[in-house]
């Protein structure tokens, strides 16, 4: 279940990335972020990708690991496309 | 002057973009599905169920059944696919004294009978249309093709130079809002699946290399025989000396497999039965990254290592690894999933690209109820690839189960099908009103689909219930996967429906993100 | 339409035909030539160069297109395109009588 696991980190790492960015905070967190937050959320989310990147070399080979940390990356961005678009929908 | 730049790359992407636009959207397709090429031709073959053994046994299965079926043939080869299909395909060159029309390949299942299997060409049809096409000679096909799929990188290149605030909007989907839904669906799925796009589009070109670039080649060799000597050595028979026994191959293959520390994928066999006989042994396509394979010689009769060839050098390993990130046969379960949901999103951005050409003009029309030649052009066009060539899919799957099984040509004619349904939906576009024949090409598409699992069980005995009854995933799985399109296309078409008895208006449409999901 | 609206369209017409002549035969000739002479310039063995090489012509001929539809003076574009040809073509033939070919 590794897979589900570095699926999971993508997602998340995504959610930050985007929380990062203040014309998406007032969708995703219902409010504007103060300056350190966002910084966190930036820092975090790319901590957490390179986790992952970390966890699926070692688990599945570097080569194999880095080609599917870039799949389950796109995903994890696309479902985050996906929830914001809802989120920025209901708001408006 | 940066915006001069920038407009001027912008004008170059929608170009490129939209001359080649319908090709690229049926390469990516019928490329996409090649992923499942395997999976589909099991589908398409529901009369053979393999067991998968393991591969020193069906090698060695497969040279008994030459033995008895070819002994005087001067070479034999076995090919596996590896571990997800179970069967091997033989070939042979036959002796002097056979007849003209005697057999040259055969298919066996994994414990080395030969499969008595509906004649078809399966979902190698599809792998093959994405870079041979069909009806063209395969010399102009790869051409073609390959302006297509350098038209394609630079339309990347200058979509990646033009596209303002990539990283701003990186995020954003607005829905509903016409126009602008449909950049954000264009955007969506080229940026987030940029590394995929670009590397399959690159290495798309460098698997026909040679073809459009024999220059790199022709610098350093004035005998182009000898490259290809030294790149791809193939041992042709020797001299025959006087008969003796074939040495046991199933040792021979368990010792390579245990030199190379991975699995076996053909084996080639010289002059068998004779003493000057060979047996070649070859790594299988997923045995690693690079589609290069490394080989063993044995004497055929004492079964020492007479020679090796393993592939080395940068750019050697280079090419190989471009070749077999393309082609993706070593990757398994999820990687080969992400592998297709990749393609898909190519796919939807081809499709998305070109809809948003028709849209963009849409609101720049003097009359929109007259639309100049080139706008319909575009339009008819539009329907007839991305609804068209799914649709052709579904035909073409349908056909497999409603033509009767023993006739011969049956393949042809299932492939006939697959262009005869596609030229249907281009016909129908061109006569019905376009808002209308979207509707009904999409909800025709859906309906073809939905009937693919249908048909399945009224003519075969591996229904969906059935097979996931008895846990046989690939049957379970392709049914299943016609149904999710189907409902992806039903959606599209509901979508298209809504929008046109809707709003109705100019640059109203919103995008059909069933669209995005479900075009394969 | 105007006359002067007629000269524009006829302008920009020959402005992209002479942009797609460039970025297409001229660029594949171009680009093959450079291609060569990596091949014949990159260390290591013969095989290994010419695919090298063969591997690079691909992003050297999609920057050559982008590259004349970017620049703002059509006639400096083939100027220059067909010098660095030529240079390429000239180094070319060079290497090739002294160094032979297998």
């Amino acid at each position: 279940m590794t897979h589900l696991f570095l699926l999971f980190l993508a997602t998340a790492a995504f959610g930050l990335l985007c929380l990062s960015r203040e014309r998406h905070q007032r969708d995703l967190a219902g409010r504007k972020l103060a300056r350190r937050a966002t910084k966190y959320a930036r820092l975090g989310g790319f901590a957490i990708l390179a986790v992952a990147f970390l966890l699926a070399g070692s688990r599945f080979g570097w080569a194999v690991g880095a080609l599917e940390w870039l799949g389950l990356s796109s995903i994890g961005a696309l479902l985050t496309m996906a929830l914001l678009a809802r989120r920025s929908g209901r708001a408006s | 002057m940066k915006n001069g730049f920038r407009q001027s790359m912008a004008w170059l992407h929608t170009w490129t973009g939209l001359l080649l636009g319908w090709l690229l959207f049926a390469i990516f397709v019928t490329g996409t599905s090649s992923y499942f090429q395997e999976e589909i031709t099991a589908w398409m073959t529901p009369e053979v169920r393999s067991v998968p053994v393991d591969g020193p046994t069906r090698f060695a299965a497969a040279t008994r059944w030459l033995e008895r079926e070819a002994p005087g043939a001067s070479e034999w080869s076995v090919y596996s696919a590896g571990k997800r299909a179970a069967g091997m395909q033989l070939y042979w060159v036959n002796g002097p004294d056979a007849p003209a029309d005697a057999p040259t390949d055969a298919r066996l299942d994994g414990a080395g009978r030969k499969t008595e299997a509906r004649e078809t060409r399966g979902g190698e049809f599809l792998y093959r249309f994405h870079y041979d096409l069909y009806y063209i000679n395969w010399y102009w096909a790869r051409w073609i093709v390959g302006i297509a799929a350098m038209s394609m990188l630079v339309a990347i290149l200058s979509g990646i130079v033009t596209h303002k605030k990539i990283i701003a909007d990186f995020f954003l989907l607005r829905l509903g809002k016409g126009q602008r839904s449909w950049l954000d669906a264009h955007n969506a799925s080229s940026v987030l699946f940029l590394p995929f796009i670009l590397m399959i589009t690159y290495t798309g070109l460098v698997s026909l290399a040679t073809h459009y670039m024999p220059w790199g080649i022709a610098a350093n060799y004035a005998d182009e025989q000898k490259f290809a000597d030294a790149t791809f050595p193939w041992p042709a028979p020797a001299e025959r000396v006087g008969p003796a026994p074939l040495i046991a191959v199933a040792p021979l293959v368990e010792r390579a497999e245990r030199t190379w520390g991975v699995g076996a994928g053909s084996v080639r066999i010289l002059n068998p039965g004779d003493r000057a006989a060979q047996i070649i042994v070859s790594t299988a396509p997923d045995s690693g990254m690079s589609v290069r394979q490394r080989s063993l010689t044995f004497d055929g009769v004492t079964g020492k290592v007479v020679g090796a060839h393993n592939p080395s050098g940068a750019a050697t390993a280079t090419e190989g690894t471009m070749i077999g990130l393309h082609a993706g046969r070593f990757s398994n379960g999820v990687l080969r999933t992400l592998y297709f949901l990749s393609g898909l999103a190519g796919c939807v951005m081809v499709a998305t690209g070109l809809i948003l050409w028709t849209v963009k003009r849409r609101a720049k029309l003097a009359d929109p109820e007259r639309p100049h030649f080139g706008f319909r052009l575009v339009e008819k066009l539009n329907i007839g690839a991305i609804a068209g060539l799914p649709f052709a899919m579904a035909v073409y799957f349908l056909a497999n189960r409603l033509l009767p099984v023993g006739e011969a040509g049956r393949s042809g004619r299932e492939i006939a099908a697959f262009f005869i349904a596609w030229g249907a939906v281009f016909v129908w576009s061109a006569v019905r009103p376009s808002a209308l024949a979207w509707i009904e090409a999409l909800a025709m598409t859906a309906g073809a689909f939905a009937a693919v699992p249908l048909v399945n069980a009224l003519t075969t005995d591996r229904s969906l219930v059935t097979s996931l009854g008895s846990g046989d995933w690939v049957f379970a799985g392709f049914d299943t996967a016609m149904l999710l399109i189907a409902t992806g296309f039903g959606w599209a078409a509901a979508t298209a429906r809504r929008r046109s008895t809707g709003s109705g208006a100019a640059g109203g449409k919103r995008p059909a993100k069933a669209l995005s999901t479900k075009v394969a | 339409m105007s006359r002067a609206v007629e000269v524009l369209r006829g302008a920009r017409w020959r402005d992209i035909a002479a942009r797609a002549l460039a970025a297409v035969p001229l660029n594949y000739a171009v680009t093959s030539t450079i291609t060569v002479l990596i091949a014949r310039i990159l260390p290591g063995s013969a095989q290994q160069a010419s695919i090298g090489a063969t591997l690079l012509c691909f992003i050297i001929f999609a920057g050559v297109a982008m590259t004349a539809f970017a620049v703002r003076s059509v006639s400096r574009l083939w100027v220059g395109l067909i010098t660095i040809g030529v240079a390429a073509g000239l180094a070319d033939w060079c290497l090739i009588a002294w160094g032979g070919r297998l």
